[in-house]
């Protein structure tokens, strides 16, 4: 026990640092996502403005200024400059004296031509403002309806009503126009002159209360041809009509009437002003385009004077504007205030040195030329911004606009502010963070990968260590992995809903500027990390353990499949493994076939098709190939590898039955082999033994026999028994030496030698190392040579000895005075081979077998009492076939025949 | 004479050589195993050592080549065992000469005196002479056409000197029957002939000591002869 505690400490280190180092990989994670967040949240300041608001990115050449000289500061300022300006311009369409006034009156067309200025003569008329805004609200409404010239006629005023400015007014050309009677308070109307003037001329404002302005045949400016041709083309008609219609046949024109929703301020409907449909329609559009657009800036208004009230906002502003004798004051300052800043613009005070001189404030006068800031804004941005509104503000106008830099109330400067004091001075060390941590999580996340699961198994060797859920299949781990990742983006979609942020389009909720919002983060990016790393881990695990295929469902299916396949194939007869395959191969392919005719066109069929029959023919060839080892393999057995097994590993069915058994037949016949050639070789080795036990006594017999005979016995019968001893001694000396070479012949323990051998120098040098014994016994050689080339292979100490034998033979047993015919000839049928054929007369009859005399221990003479072993022939023949060549012994009565073929060389 | 030491561990055998031995005048010392005869090498003056290979205590072959580190003189093996490769281990770990059991007694005599010629007389021969042909023992004087055997002379017919005279001359090289016919007999070889066979047959006869077993005069069976280089 106390060793194995030993072996878990540093196992449970270990696992601890390695924990340790997950759990830093997974706070790395966060605080990079952290710091990423602040760069990316913390640089952009979010602006609530009304106009101006949006994001602006926080520079960081801004970061060693005061708030207030930053570029941050001046931007805000500027778009509050601009908002200002634009406020003040709503302010003088919509008020008069501070107050909205709703019952203002309005000269549409002068107020569609502010900003391009009027024409001498123009075609208006004069509606409350009030009612106008609950026009453009309601809408504008048209109707058609069908009149005749007369109608039409009686339908529009005879006459129109022009509006003529007094060049010699001394509001004629300001850019404040007339539009606004509010501000202007005068006008000019033009009397009524005669109905085929077509420009009033000659009027007489002397008396203006007497003129209406209402002129007949008045042509709209701009419009002169179109309207003149109008006019002809009414009068052709009305001639036409005189001429040859009644009245009741006049021709019928559609008009579109505009629904007098409101009066104008005169209490009269519009077609009244005018005698003219192009003047009309003209008219009903000033009207319409006026209303709309007031509507438009009544809206901005209200917006504007909340946002911008004190109540709401640092901004002070005040604008003074002077037309003629009156200067209207646009300001949300207090009374004293206003006072203060009123004094200074008039030139009373000094600017600087009144109630806001520490704040933040532009002052400009167009017509004194004079601009003041203690700000980053210029001069020309104010011009270029009252460039665009120079019909509202006259050249008279000043404009004075500060910050309360105390901040009393939260707004865009006080959102600029945080922004700007939370984040920047920081911004370099969240980058830092930011990249440290990203570094580190990479590092960590590496780490992990190489190490994840190392170990070191019970054998000491390192091994991949799996814990619980890498266990669990693939496919499974998969699909809960799979689940947690939708259970993650669902959490991930609410909480976005939830927070109101929307990624794709970049605009986040007011959310993200909460602290909770930044905690929300840090821990969802722990835990998602955790998360994700738990299932890559585990994947990276698998992999490394190769557990990701072996570990899964679909592994164990195919297996199971497999197993199953052969375990029907292997243990199914004959029949059924041929048949039962086909068969289904067949139904398969013709299913396809079914398929391919109702998908016409479609390739799938053919492609599955495709497929399965390459898998068949794979699997005929697999068949076919393991068939073609088994028979490789029964040809080698046969060929006398004996050791040869057949490879029975991917066997199947028959096939494995068959190469068992093919093993087992080798293995049986090896064994038989190996027996028979480990008895032969015993036999030889006892026999040398043997004969050298036998050769020991045998020496002194020899000697001690030699001996005697040189004491030269004198008793002849001693001689006798001398000679006889002499005589067995020496064959039993041949008899030991041949024995031992029979046996070792016979047991294969003979080495050969082989070179080129002459056989007819060959047959010459046996005949001449014979010639004295054959001599003695009267015999003569009679050699016939009858071929060109008689060059064999063999052992030529071999050769020799089967030669030596073979006359040995002839010298005892050939009967003497007889002739020994030698032959050597080519083979009849085998050009490749020769013959040789020693002939001679047996002394004795030879009444036995042939085939007898080549065994061991035969000899001619059963009597055994002659010179020899009995085993000479048997030596020839063994060494003659150990040397390839055929050896047989006929018997043709007295005639001892021996034929040797030996093949040529090559 | 010479000092002759006979180890064998048969006793009968070792006293059957002493008298074939004492015959000739030779001295000999007796032992019956491989220590013995190591003992006698260092007290007597030994010129010539026959020796058993299988005995009890140190056996031939081990005695052998103890002797060899300090000495020279001829060593004959006496073995039992007629392998060619246990001929061939004996002369290769120094032994001079070979003889099997069962031997024939004046073999064993002539060879021993032909290894004491070679230790004792021969080997510092005048090879100046050309005339003076020499391969191992066999010495041919062209001049005086005389042939000795370890300083034996041997009677040999002409033709049967003129073929030796050719063999010796071109020591090493095979020659067949016709070859030798031609050159001896200055004819062309018609066929088959053992007429040479039988010359050379003769000629081993004369100069070996077992003809079946030639030192100089070898029979390349299917091939030709030669006389031996040594």
């Amino acid at each position: 026990m106390g060793k194995e505690g030993k072996e878990q400490k540093p196992k449970k280190a270990k696992n601890g640092f390695r924990t340790f180092m997950r759990f830093l990989q997974h706070v790395s994670l966060a605080v990079m996502a952290l710091s990423i967040f602040v760069v990316v949240i913390g640089s952009t300041v979010r602006i609530q403005g009304f106009r101006s608001g949006g994001s602006y990115m926080l520079d960081s050449s801004d970061q060693n200024k005061e708030y207030e000289d930053s570029d941050l500061f001046g931007t805000i300022f500027g778009y509050a400059v601009a908002d200002i300006i634009r406020y003040g311009v709503v302010s003088s369409q919509l008020e008069t004296d501070g107050v909205f006034d709703g019952s203002k009156i309005v000269d549409v067309t002068a107020y569609n031509y502010r900003d391009v200025g009027l024409p001498e003569q123009y075609v208006t008329a004069e509606y409350h403002l009030e009612d106008l805004l609950k026009w453009a609200n309601y809408g504008f409404e048209y109707t058609t309806t069908d009149m005749t010239e007369q109608q039409a006629g009686q339908f529009l005023s005879d006459r129109t009503r022009v509006t003529i400015i007094d060049p010699q007014s001394k509001y004629y050309n300001t850019s404040d126009a007339n539009y606004l009677k509010s501000d202007i308070g005068s006008y000019t109307f033009v009397n009524d002159v005669s109905a085929n003037q077509l420009w009033v001329e000659n009027y007489d404002n002397s008396d203006p209360q007497e003129y209406d302005g209402f002129v007949e045949g008045y042509l709209s400016v701009g419009d002169n041809d179109q309207a003149v041709s109008a006019t002809e083309e009414i009068t052709l008609e009305v001639t036409e009509g005189d001429a040859s219609y009644d009245s009741d046949y006049a021709p019928v024109y559609s008009h579109d009437i505009l629904i007098n929703r409101y009066k104008t301020a005169e209490e009269k409907n519009l077609e009244e002003y005018v005698s003219d449909w192009d003047l009309y329609y003209n008219l009903c559009e000033n009207v319409e385009n006026a209303a709309k657009s007031l509507s438009y800036n009544y809206n901005e208004y209200l917006e504007y004077g909340d946002y911008y009230s004190k109540e709401n906002s640092n901004v002070r502003y005040l604008i003074a504007k002077t037309v003629g004798e009156n200067t209207q004051f646009y300001s949300n300052l207090d009374g004293d205030e206003e006072e203060n800043i009123l004094e200074a613009m008039m030139g009373i005070g000094d600017i600087t040195e009144n109630g806001f001189a520490s704040d933040k404030y532009i002052y400009y006068s167009p017509s004194e030329m004079v601009y003041r800031t203690n700000t980053s804004i210029e001069e020309t941005t104010i011009r270029k911004i009252l460039q665009e509104y120079d019909y509202a503000y006259p050249e008279t106008v000043k404009i004075w606009i500060g910050v309360d830099t105390d901040y009393p109330v939260s707004d865009a400067f006080t959102q600029g502010a945080a922004g700007f004091r939370n984040y920047l001075p920081y911004f370099w060390q969240w980058i830092i963070v930011a990249i440290v941590a990203g570094i580190l999580y990479l590092c960590l996340f590496i780490y992990q990968i190489i190490f994840t699961g190392r170990d070191v198994d019970a054998n000491g060797e390192a091994c991949i260590r799996l814990n619980a859920f890498d266990r669990i299949p693939t496919e499974a781990a998969a699909l809960i992995a799979f689940g947690v990742a939708v259970l993650a983006v669902w959490i991930l979609i609410v909480v976005l809903e939830l927070a109101d942020i929307h990624v794709l389009s970049l605009s986040y909720g007011e959310v993200v500027y909460e602290q909770w919002f930044k905690i929300l983060l840090v821990a969802g990016t722990f835990a998602a990390d955790i998360v994700v790393m738990f299932f890559f881990y585990s994947l990276v695990r698998r992999m490394r353990a190769k557990a990701l295929w072996k570990n899964s469902y679909l592994r164990r299916l195919c297996c199971k499949l497999k197993e199953f396949a052969w375990k029907v194939y292997d243990n199914g007869n004959i029949v059924i493994r041929t048949w039962v395959p086909y068969g289904i191969f067949l139904f398969f392919n013709l299913m396809m076939v079914v398929w391919e005719i109702e998908t016409a066109g479609s390739w799938l069929p053919v492609i599955v098709v495709l497929f399965v029959d390459a898998a068949v023919g794979i699997l005929f060839y697999r068949d076919a190939k393991e068939r073609q080892g088994i028979v490789e393999g029964i040809e080698t057995i046969a060929s006398g590898e004996l050791e040869h097994q057949v490879e029975i590993t991917n066997l199947h069915g028959d096939n494995l039955t068959l190469a068992n058994s093919v093993n087992s037949i080798g293995k049986g016949i090896k064994d038989a082999v190996e027996i028979s050639m480990k008895d032969e070789r015993m036999k030889a080795d006892l026999i040398t033994n043997v004969s050298h036990d036998i050769k020991t006594p045998l020496t002194s017999i020899i000697n001690y026999v030699d001996l005697i005979k040189r004491e030269h016995v004198e008793n002849e019968k001693v001689q006798n028994y001398i000679k006889v001893l002499d005589e067995k001694s020496q064959r039993l000396k041949q008899l030991t030496d041949d024995l031992v070479e029979a046996s070792k012949i016979s047991s294969g323990n003979i080495s050969l030698n082989f070179e080129r051998i002459n056989v007819t120098e060959l047959m010459n040098q046996t005949i001449g190392e014979f010639s004295e014994k054959f001599e003695q016994k009267n015999l003569t050689t009679v050699m016939n040579v009858n071929v060109q080339n008689s060059v064999i292979e063999a052992d030529s100490r071999r050769i020799w000895r089967v030669m030596e034998n073979l006359f040995n033979n002839i010298y005892k047993y050939a009967m003497t005075g007889t002739r020994v015919y030698v032959t050597i000839d080519s083979l009849q049928d085998n050009d490749d081979s020769i013959e040789i054929s020693i002939k001679n007369i047996s002394a004795s009859a030879l009444n036995c077998n042939p085939d007898e005399l080549t065994e061991r221990f035969i000899r001619g003479d059963v009597s055994r009492t002659t010179e020899g072993s009995g085993l000479g022939l048997s030596i020839a023949k063994n060494l003659t076939e150990a040397q390839k060549g055929t050896f047989e012994i006929r018997l043709d009565g007295d005639l001892f025949k021996v034929y040797l073929t030996f093949p040529l060389a090559k | 004479m010479a000092n002759i030491l006979v180890c064998d561990d048969d006793k009968e055998i070792v006293d059957a050589i002493e008298i074939y031995l004492l015959q000739e005048g030779y001295t000999i010392y007796k032992a019956y195993d491989g220590e013995q005869a190591i003992k006698v090498l260092k007290e007597q003056q030994i010129h010539l050592l026959l020796i058993d290979i299988m005995m009890p205590k140190l056996d031939g072959i081990h005695a052998t080549l103890k002797i060899r580190e300090y000495s020279s003189i001829p060593i004959i093996f006496l073995s039992a065992k007629s392998e060619d490769s246990d001929k061939i281990l004996g002369l290769n770990i120094g032994a001079d000469d070979y003889i099997t059991k069962p031997f024939n007694p004046l073999e064993l005599v002539a060879r021993v005196k032909s290894n004491l010629r070679r230790y004792t007389t021969l080997g510092n021969l005048n090879t100046e002479n050309n005339a003076l042909f020499q391969v191992g023992g066999l010495c041919i004087n062209d001049d005086t056409k005389e042939v000795t055997v370890d300083g034996e002379s041997v009677k040999l017919t002409p033709i049967e000197y003129n073929i030796l005279l050719l063999l010796v001359k071109n020591c090493g090289r095979v020659f067949s029957i016709d070859q030798i016919y031609e050159s001896i007999w200055n004819e062309e070889a018609i066929g088959a002939d053992n007429t040479v066979a039988v010359h050379i047959r003769h000629i081993r006869e004369k100069i070996e000591i077992n003809p079946k077993e030639p030192r100089y005069l070898k029979v390349v069976w299917g091939v030709g002869y030669k006389v031996e280089k040594q």
